[in-house]
């Protein structure tokens, strides 16, 4: 088994991407003999009802005849009228997980002061304890694309360890895979939380390991058993966030490959 | 196929970094011997037969050629660990007029660099530059440009002159005789800048630098074809080696970019010093 928790179907609406149907991510999958991905439909980021998107995924999912077997993590914007009854039925229509998507859904991680109600909501909190209600896990991308090279019309912003915080240290119990996210680069409150919070998982896509010693510095800060392989498909080549795993002499690359299976297991 | 077997590429074939930095961090007085050491170590385990290095005067110290000197010389100490496998480039600010000819000439004729590596002091097509590219015909070298098409603030106010693929034609179309290298096609947006110099057979471009956008080097091979792509990683090693691993090239392409081949000549000077 080979898992990647970072993959991707869908449009991205300031570069044109190559390979972003299930086809085309079970072409890479099995290029490097990976077996199962963890995927969303990047259009529920633009899509003022992002649960459209997922009905299309749903629909993508019903026609794919390939060899990887892919695990649908459906978008909930819980800023969208309606979100808590989509966001179940999503479930009960065979997702297994929720992704957020705080930036391009314009909510914070973190608890919020909305002025029509003139008191503090916490959107994406309710997301997590339906989560652990419903027994599935969440995924929170930190950045699709590097800050310097996005499109004007991007947004610059990334998903802040002080956000991450805020959530997850609220909800311990609903397992957490943040991706483009480097353990080391969240802060104090955010690392001495994710020590603590085991059901954390993080990939390589946003550290170096050769004349580096970054891999013995997030060993110090997360378990082994926290790090799964995520390559941000299809932004990005796989080849990488392989060789990361491969060649840091830090990691178990046989157990980092399966690591995303066991998340699952841990509900 | 597994990542290790994927690696043969780099162990079976001359592999040559055109975008490295030694002893980067560490100031312009003292050598980064762990840093150095470090380097040759992964260029065994990647299987990097050769590098280029330079160290930029990135600081409030980058108008005074004491620095350049200094930055130089330590670039000197990487060359002199090994030979054969880690050539210098010479960086010089071209405020310094007279002087940066100067240090050119020491760096080529006395320490046996083998080109030139300019920052983001000037935009490559200022005027200013044109003696240092002149003088770089004279001594047929090459210059390594940093170079980026960024959108965002911070980068604006940090390196305004940052130059991009429009900088690096303007200059090639007014000096044809002369060879550039745009910096790390890669990072920001990369198709401007392969865009911008795709006409410019004397513009070529390393695919060095910490993003892996797909397909980036198959939209670069397209557009400029192999033999203008050089590989490097600018310290990036695992993006630098994996995103020529996972493009969807040829053998021969790959083969192509990582000998730098249209290069050779360049390293090949240095013998004769």
């Amino acid at each position: 088994m080979f898992v990647d928790i970072s993959t991707y179907v869908g449009h991205w609406p300031f570069r044109n991407l190559k390979y972003n149907t299930l086809e085309g991510l079970d072409k890479l999958a099995q290029e490097h003999d990976i077996t199962h991905m963890v995927v969303s439909n990047l259009n529920g980021f633009f899509y003022k009802d992002a649960n459209a998107a997922n009905l299309e995924l749903l629909e993508e999912l019903k026609n794919y005849k390939g060899k990887t077997e892919f695990i649908p993590f459906a978008i909930v914007n819980p800023s969208y009228v309606e979100w808590e009854k989509d966001a179940r039925d999503m479930v009960a229509a065979g997702f297994k997980g929720f992704e957020l998507a705080p930036i391009y859904h314009g909510y914070s991680l973190a608890p919020e002061m909305l002025f029509d109600e003139y008191m503090p909501k916490h959107r994406a909190l309710q997301v997590m304890n339906l989560a652990e209600e419903l027994g599935v896990p969440v995924r929170i991308c930190s950045s699709f694309e590097n800050f310097r090279g996005r499109s004007p019309r991007d947004s610059y912003d990334n998903v802040t360890g002080d956000q991450l915080y805020a959530l997850l240290s609220k909800n311990m119990n609903v397992p957490v895979f943040v991706t483009s996210f480097s353990p080391l680069a969240g802060g104090e409150k955010f690392t001495a939380l994710i020590k603590e919070r085991k059901n954390t998982y993080f990939d390589p896509t946003s550290f170096e390991v050769f004349n580096s010693k970054a891999a013995e510095a997030i060993l110090n800060v997360i378990d082994q058993d926290q790090l799964c392989y995520g390559s941000l498909s299809p932004f990005n080549y796989m080849e990488p966030t392989l060789l990361r795993i491969a060649y840091a002499p830090e990691f178990d690359y046989e157990a980092i490959k399966t690591n995303g299976a066991k998340a699952f297991k841990s509900l | 196929m597994e990542i290790r077997e994927q690696m043969k590429l780099f162990h079976e074939n001359p592999v040559v970094g055109w975008h490295e930095h030694i002893s980067l961090y560490r100031g312009y007085e003292k050598f980064d011997m762990d840093n150095a050491l470090g380097t040759l170590k992964v260029m065994d385990e990647l299987g990097i037969d050769k590098i280029v290095t330079s160290i930029p005067v990135v600081d409030h110290k980058r108008g005074d050629i004491k620095y350049a000197i200094a930055a130089n010389n330590l670039t000197y100490e990487a060359t002199k660990l090994s030979p054969d496998r880690i050539f210098g480039l010479c960086y010089v600010h071209p405020g310094q007029h007279e002087l940066a000819l100067r240090e050119i000439e020491r760096c080529v004729n006395e320490l046996g660099f083998v080109g030139v590596k300019l920052y983001y002091d000037y935009f490559m097509d200022d005027p200013i530059q044109h003696p240092i590219i002149e003088k770089c015909i004279e001594l047929d070298i090459p210059i390594l440009m940093h170079s980026m098409k960024y959108y965002d603030e911070g980068n604006k106010l940090r390196q305004p002159l940052t130059s991009n693929g429009v900088h690096m034609a303007n200059a090639a179309r007014k000096f044809p005789d002369a060879t550039f290298i745009m910096g790390h096609f890669t990072i920001c947006d990369w198709k401007w800048s392969i865009k911008a110099i795709a006409d410019c057979p004397n513009v070529y471009t390393d695919i060095s630098g910490s993003n892996f956008d797909r397909p980036g080097i198959e939209e670069a091979v397209s557009l400029l074809g192999a033999n203008r792509l050089l590989w490097g990683t600018d310290g990036a090693w695992s993006a630098g080696v994996g995103k020529l691993l996972g493009a969807e090239l040829s053998e021969e392409d790959k083969k192509t970019i990582l000998s730098g081949r249209d290069f050779e000549r360049f390293l090949c000077r240095k013998k004769k010093i």
